[in-house]
């Protein structure tokens, strides 16, 4: 018995002296290996010893999730090696942990709560240094923990939202379509939710995202320095991780608010191998538009919904299946005006399989598709414009890791796309329109990666790939011919060529560097270096000031060139307070070339010949980015402040006449200086306020500078350069108090969210146009989607 | 239940308080470009070609045109045949002439300055009949600020062309001006003066149709001009309209106006820029000039209609009494703009 406890102790020091390096060892390393090991326990409170159900623990590198049990009791099967668990609960710390296992054994994982009240204990943090030790810089990781903790629109956390909050992220304001990196496109984001593709991630123009609050388990946004896995994009990366299901005990979660409700169901499909977790959202704004005084605001509509479902299962201790699918519908209808909708639909499967000790493979499919229609509901010319895209991907991918210091990952990826440019058709029986449509488009990308990680020393690390990616356009089509040094025109169109059925109408390919560089100083700061080119074969063609849901999607084709661009980007991180206060300081760099801009006045639906409204650019960002992040303690503190600019060229050519002269001109995104604060105060154990403060220079505009008139009919106004004024500054302040949750010893567990998005009554412009009254000089006005602060009340349950 | 409704409208008018308020944006530069607005028809009337400079806008006091004055402007066929235009004062260059439908036309320009403008050249095409259009009144409501329903109606005058027949479909325009018969009493009991007015009905709207779009070559019930339906349709009012067969290129032209005019800072909103028409300076490309030389066969027709016709009710003006509650049009029609008391020939019986 002594010597149990003897031995107990020894192990329980032997523990408490790898937690200080963050490792705990099980067993003891005798050569043998087994693939049947058991590390079993339980998921506590560190302040009552109450289990907690439903944490979340995440096993790196073989990519597992697994789910505590009602009474907080957890079982990993693993294979003897080296592990990294990660264990998310809702209210509560994230905690990280590196381990060793040889034989099985048996673990209690503590976590501290996120409410502790001063006076009760003093909550000191994990040690978290990635900000400094990770070799990626320009990598913007949030877990649900930091998403909660931002203020919320309508009680509802919100990935985007948070994510603008981020440095090197804004977007064009209330009312946008997605998000804008280092000033890039809104379509040069390429976005994933569990390996689905997303094209447009927004509901209700912008205000909430389509990824369900309460199944997101983290986000990771790839600003620079982009692993060679991902690809097809030139800005950035959106990665989207939903959590895996309860596969012990069925539970359900969710909340309603004003203009909206949600709810996940959860639950083993088959006891600790399966899991399924749902999620559904709707919107009901009808009712509230139907308070109001203004008639038009009566007949208008503003509609969403969206499903996701989520299932995974292990087939064995080392293999693993699952599937996501998410359908996304929004319906937006102003009066008697306009009316528009868009829907997503897709869904991926994965198969994970573990080869030996150190090598997993993974094999995933994707298909999906995103449906616009603009709906024309006014006069005898009634119609309904479609815009669609298919997509089928598939990927394989490998990971070895030789040692600790050393990991390689290799695979390829095969993506196949369907354009259906437009389709207009009449919208009712009396409708006089003529139907239209435009051939299908179809392009195949492939690609293959390599990449090694390596760390030499303590203080070196490297990440080094390739991606060689390859793009076919595929016939039939028929390739419009224009005479040789002459503008693309109608006019100067000469010859067709058809290519026929599968035939390649145009091929291009491109190596695209990655390499991501860290160096430490010190134990806490660290240099970082980033490089990665990444090549665009898909651009949304618009020719709005700001993205819209209806935007046209456009295949790189005969006489489009696809888009490229090199990202550079060098960092300073430094951490402060045993890494509990982390900052950087990173400076960018993009230029691209083959940037698609657009004539005035381009005509771009429905028209056969695109590449007619389209001149080739190339442009250039830069900036800097500050982060300060104080992540302890019941005050917690982030500011985020951009520089950063934007800038375009179009020169004259023979085939293309000048943007603004030829000389550089500000991009739609260019906005030099952001700043984003946030301010996390743990009032009591179970009450919190989040104040969130942002501001940004305010978009660039055309503006007039001086006007004619046609026969007194029409004062038509002159336009400056392209983007050469600015439209006011943006800025707002919201706030939210959360109190709960409560009923923490019963089943059922509730909290309340009271909120006011833009506090002080900011009225924002969204965008500014002008106007002239006869015998009146020209006058701006300052649309704003929002003019005042937007006060709710949310109520979240869980059971 | 007061309460939860006062939230309601609370919540709601927070929601949907989206607005439209003037910002200031200083506005500087910019540099005083040639504007053209010339129109060649197939009819046989006085053609007039206007010539002003732009208005800078961050000039004070901007907003009132300038005239380009002492110009030569003349204007040819490819027959070679010309047409001086004489200068008629307020930029205004006019000349007696009619267009011949497949001939082809442009614009020659010299200013005092020797500057030198031109045209494309733009064949004429012949435009098609025109059809009666029909109306319809509707009953509009909007809801006053103390919550009152207030309706009031509105008259749409739908377009209607038969282009069936055609061997090429146009691309069309069309202008109107309106004309109304108002009397100052009730007619036979006091017999006052009977007046016909003249108003600007299509200010601020230029109607084009492209009519390829159409399945079967009946341009049916195209909405064209809505207007506040009231006591100008108790006697009779009278559409004057035209319809012109335009260039592709000018429908375009007309169409980008469209756009740029009706800005309004909305999500489709197209990014703005400078129109560019068919006229240009042969001695340098990047002189910009303003504006369209159009060449258009056209058709027109007077069309009337009253309340009788439309079989809704409408107050006439001067139906007021005693005297204080009449307006002053109705001891004195002239007053009215562009009136007269002489009958138009054309008026309907």
């Amino acid at each position: 018995m002594l010597k149990q406890i003897c031995l107990y102790s020894l192990l329980f020091l032997a523990i408490s002296a790898t937690c200080q390096q963050d490792l705990l060892v099980f067993g003891e390393d005798l050569g043998k290996i087994s693939d049947k090991l058991q590390l079993t326990g339980r998921v506590l409170d560190a302040t009552n010893q109450e289990p907690l159900a439903g944490a979340v623990l995440h096993i790196s590198p073989i990519d597992n999730n697994n789910v505590s049990g009602s009474e907080g009791d957890y079982k990993l099967k693993l294979s003897t090696g080296f592990y990294t668990i990660r264990i998310r609960s809702l209210g509560y710390e994230d905690y990280s942990v590196k381990i060793k296992i040889f034989q099985d054994a048996t673990h209690d994982f503590l976590l501290k709560p996120s409410e502790t009240a001063l006076g009760e204990i003093t909550v000191k943090e994990q040690r978290n240094d990635a900000n400094v030790s990770a070799v990626m810089g320009s990598v913007e990781q949030l877990g649900i923990q930091k998403l909660e903790r931002q203020a919320k629109f309508l009680g509802e956390m919100d990935v985007l939202r948070s994510l603008q909050g981020v440095a090197g992220v804004t977007s064009t304001g209330e009312g946008a379509s997605g998000f804008n990196v280092r000033g890039g496109n809104t379509d040069e984001n390429l976005i994933l939710m569990e390996g689905n593709l997303v094209f447009n991630p927004v509901h209700a123009l912008g205000f909430f995202s389509l990824f369900h609050p309460d199944m997101v388990q983290g986000v990771t946004l790839y600003k620079g320095g982009v692993p060679a896995k991902y690809g097809g994009r030139l800005s950035s990366v959106l990665d989207v991780k939903l959590r895996e299901g309860n596969n012990e005990q069925f539970s359900a979660k969710g909340g309603v608010g004003i203009a909206s409700s949600r709810l996940v169901l959860e639950g083993p499909i088959v006891k600790d191998k399966a899991s399924f977790i749902v999620g559904a959202r709707a919107s009901y704004v009808d009712w509230i538009l139907k308070q109001t005084r203004n008639v038009d605001l009566r007949k208008s509509q503003a509609f969403f919904y969206d499903l996701t479902a989520k299932a995974d299962a292990r087939i064995s201790d080392k293999t693993k299946i699952g599937f996501t699918a998410f359908n996304t519908h929004d319906d937006f209808r102003f009066a008697d005006q306009v009316k528009f909708e868009y829907a997503t639909s897709s869904g991926s499967f994965y198969l994970r399989q573990i080869i030996g000790e150190k090598t997993n493979f993974t094999a995933s499919v994707n298909a999906g598709q995103y449906t616009s229609n603009l709906f024309d509901i006014n006069g005898n010319d009634q119609s309904v414009f479609t815009n669609k895209i298919k997509f089928l991907r598939g990927s394989l991918r490998a990971f070895h890791q030789f040692s600790d210091k050393n990991q390689i990952e290799l695979g390829m990826e095969q993506n196949r796309y369907t354009v259906s440019p437009g389709k207009l058709k009449p919208n009712n029986e009396t409708s006089i329109i003529k139907s239209d449509l435009l051939p299908n488009e179809l392009g195949h990308e492939t690609s293959f990666f390599l990449q090694d990680q390596w760390t030499p020393s303590k203080r070196f690390e490297l990440m080094a790939g390739i991606r060689f990616t390859q793009f076919n356009n595929i016939g039939p089509e028929r390739v419009l011919l224009y005479e040789e040094g002459k503008p693309k025109t109608e006019a100067t169109i000469r010859d067709s060529i058809l290519f026929g059925d599968k035939e390649k109408t145009a091929k291009y390919s491109g190596f695209e560097p990655r390499l991501s560089i860290r160096y430490s100083i010190t134990e806490v700061s660290s240099i970082k270096l980033g490089f990665n080119r990444a090549y665009q074969f898909l651009n949304q063609v618009s020719n709005t000031a700001s993205a819209t849901p209806i935007d046209i999607w456009q295949l790189s084709s005969y006489h489009i060139r696809p888009q490229f661009a090199d990202n550079m980007s060098i960092g300073y991180y430094h951490n402060f307070k045993d890494n509990r206060i982390q900052s950087y300081l990173n400076i960018f760099y993009r230029k691209t070339q083959n940037l698609v801009e657009y004539k005035d006045f381009a005509k771009l639906i429905l028209n056969d010949h695109i590449e007619t409204e389209l001149v080739r650019g190339s442009g250039k960002s830069y900036g800097l980015e500050a982060n300060f992040n104080k992540a302890y303690g019941l005050h917690r503190f982030e500011l985020n402040y951009t520089f950063s600019r934007s800038l375009r060229k179009v020169v004259a050519t023979t085939t293309q006449a000048a943007v603004s002269e030829g000389n550089w001109y500000p991009s739609n995104y260019d906005k030099p200086h952001s700043l984003n604060i946030n301010y996390f105060y743990q009032l009591k154990p179970r009450s919190s306020l989040s104040i969130n403060f942002t501001y940004s220079t305010g978009r660039p505009t055309t503006a007039p500078v001086s006007s004619y008139s046609n026969s007194n009919v029409q004062t038509i106004p002159v336009y400056s350069k392209r983007n050469q004024y600015r439209i006011p500054d943006y800025h707002r302040l919201d706030i939210a108090y959360s109190i709960g949750p409560w009923g923490k010893h019963s089943r059922w567990r509730n909290s309340l969210t009271l909120s006011i998005y833009n506090l002080y009554f900011r009225k924002n412009a969204f965008s500014v146009y002008f106007q002239q009254r006869a015998f009146q000089r020209v006058q701006a006005y300052r649309v704003a989607v929002l003019g005042s602060a937007f006060p709710a009340i949310t109520y979240d349950f869980k059971f | 239940m007061k309460a939860a409704k006062t939230v309601l409208f609370f919540l709601a008018g927070l929601l949907l308080s989206g607005c439209i308020d003037e910002v200031q944006l200083d506005i500087e530069g910019g540099k005083q470009l040639v504007a053209v607005d010339g129109l060649i028809t197939d009819s046989l009337q006085v053609h007039t070609i206007t010539l002003t400079y732009s208005n800078l806008l961050s000039v004070k006091g901007a907003g009132t045109d300038t005239y380009v004055t002492g110009a030569t402007v003349k204007v040819f066929d490819d027959a070679g045949n010309s047409y001086e235009f004489a200068e008629e004062g307020s930029g205004k260059y006019t000349k007696l002439m009619q267009g011949e439908v497949g001939r082809a036309y442009h614009l020659e320009a010299v200013l005092s300055s020797g500057k030198r403008i031109q045209s494309s050249s733009t064949v004429l095409t012949k435009a098609p009949p025109m059809s009666a259009p029909n109306y319809v009144v509707n009953e509009v409501q909007t809801i006053g600020n103390t919550g009152q329903n207030i309706y009031n109606k509105w008259l749409v005058l739908n377009l209607n062309t038969d282009l069936t027949g055609l061997p090429e479909r146009p691309y069309l325009r069309w202008r109107a001006t309106g004309e109304y018969e108002l009397a100052e009493d009730y007619p036979g009991i006091f017999n006052g003066k009977v007046c016909y007015a003249k108003n600007n009905i299509d200010f601020n709207v230029v109607k084009v149709y492209d009519t390829h779009k159409l399945e079967d070559g009946q341009l049916t019930n195209e909405p064209y001009i809505n207007m506040q339906y009231d006591y100008r349709f108790y006697i009779m009012y009278c559409f004057h309209l035209q319809q012109y067969s335009i260039s592709e290129a000018e429908y375009e032209y007309l169409k980008a106006v469209n756009d740029i005019v009706n800005i309004d800072g909305s999500l489709f909103d197209p990014p703005p820029g400078t129109v560019k028409g068919n006229l240009y300076n042969p001695d340098d490309a990047n002189d910009q000039i303003l504006g369209y030389f159009s060449v258009a066969g056209v058709t027109s027709g007077r069309y009337f209609v009253n309340s009788t016709d439309l079989r809704t009710s409408v107050v006439a003006l001067c139906a007021g009494w005693p005297p204080p509650n009449r307006h002053p049009e109705c001891y004195d029609c002239l007053v009215l703009p562009f009136s007269t008391n002489q009958r138009p020939a054309y008026w309907k019986p």
